[in-house]
């Protein structure tokens, strides 16, 4: 079924990232959709573009009916997320209208579904760092391994995520800097250094990635301790380590 | 037209504030029972069809948009909610990934030097695609 001669890499930039399409033993044409639909979440949700929904909407130009429905299904997400993190995830964390700490897993999640619905029955997609694998993995034992990057030291990994249809996302202060703002102080969080949450959804994921590194430690942990179906691996600012119970592994 | 939104917020805020009132039963929102075929699918351990003990999905209000409407349900754990699903949205794929199914990934600390840690791919911070050029995502992405 799978052909370890045939396997397709691609990196496209969309959504202020690189996308990166891993797809084992297939098929351009499937990609090509999904990185149209990536395009399209970019103009739609983009808070850098004036012209995109989210902005004319939340300038009062469009009314959320009047929006690609997509929307409202994102806002309300976003709602239901911020009340499970107690409001540490917050669409307005900076003021204006920005639901990305959502969109992005999100699209990167359903961009993951369109291959699948296309035919293809192994793929990992990975969202400038957000990543949802689907299936067996290339690798004997059809695992795939999704290595964890370091944030205190850059271009290493600090472990390795293994196994099959899972997302893995992950907040921190590498690369971006302080890009995450702690909506109860309007500063940025302090104690974490990153933190990954694993489960089956990346839109969920990296929802709850961004509310965990927004709480700090030692909030983070406690809270994150209480999720279900999903687990955290976090790094304090001092390079220790912690996981939840849901983690298993070695 | 900013009614609208907090039409939605308003519903799920609303739901959050009944919610912490243990065995208060929400007036505003449908209890699931209409919802069966999606239910089955919902829910952090509803794959047997019943949720455990003090645990209860409840649907929000349906939002209707000129594109059709778009539902969340969320499940409820002793007057926490520990999920949210999407019942119902226009033209998508079925969001049905089923928790109670899932398979945890497992973690591996092992010695990694990074450039032989053999990783499919790699999750950190959001780099942007200037950052991208240094990454070892990129040395993947090129066959490395």
């Amino acid at each position: 079924m799978l052909d370890g001669r045939l396997r397709l890499r691609r990196a496209v930039p969309v959504m202020g990232t690189m996308v990166s399409f891993d797809v084992p033993g297939s098929a351009n044409g499937a990609v090509d959709e999904a990185v149209r639909w990536l395009h399209w979440v970019d103009r739609t949700f983009s808070t850098y573009r004036p012209d995109s929904a989210i902005c004319r909407l939340d300038r009062g130009e469009l009314s959320l009916a009047e929006c690609p429905p997509e929307v409202a299904f994102v806002l309300a997400s976003c709602e239901a997320v911020a009340a499970v993190s107690d409001g540490y995830f917050s669409v307005r964390a900076a003021g204006v209208l920005d639901p990305s700490g959502y969109v992005k897993g999100w699209a990167i999640e359903r961009a993951a579904q369109l291959l699948t619905a296309a035919g293809s029955e192994s793929h990992c997609v990975n969202g400038g760092g957000d990543v949802q694998c689907a299936g067996p993995g290339p690798r004997s034992g059809g695992l795939w391994r999704i290595g964890i990057s370091d944030p205190l030291q850059p271009g290493s990994l600090v472990c390795v995520v293994s196994g099959r249809d899972f997302a893995v996302a992950t907040s921190g202060i590498a690369e971006r800097g302080a890009h995450i703002i702690d909506p109860c102080t309007g500063r940025p969080p302090s104690g974490l250094a990153s933190v990954t949450i694993t489960g089956p959804s990346l839109a969920l994921a990296d929802a709850y990635a961004t509310a965990a590194f927004a709480m700090g430690q030692p909030r983070a942990r406690e809270w994150a301790d209480g999720l279900v179906g999903y687990a955290a691996f976090g790094i304090t600012a001092d390079g220790s380590t912690w996981r939840t119970s849901a983690f298993g592994g070695t | 037209m900013r009614r609208v939104i907090f039409a939605i917020v308003g519903t799920i805020a609303g739901l959050a504030a009944l919610l912490s009132f243990k065995s208060h039963e929400p007036a505003t929102v449908a209890a699931t029972s209409g919802a069966t075929g999606a239910t089955g699918a919902t829910g952090a351990a509803t794959a047997t069809g019943k949720p455990p003990a003090g645990e209860r999905d409840i649907d929000g209000n349906v939002a209707n948009t000129v594109y059709g409407p778009v539902q969340v349900q969320v499940v409820v754990k002793d007057s926490k909610i520990v999920d949210v699903k999407i019942l119902e949205q226009p033209s998508s794929t079925a969001n049905d990934l089923q928790i109670g199914q899932f398979a945890f990934p497992q973690l591996i600390k092992e010695t990694l030097a990074a450039q032989s840690a053999h990783v499919d791919s790699v999750s950190g911070a959001t780099y942007t695609s200037g950052g991208y050029v240094q990454s070892l995502q990129s040395a993947l992405d090129n066959g490395a």
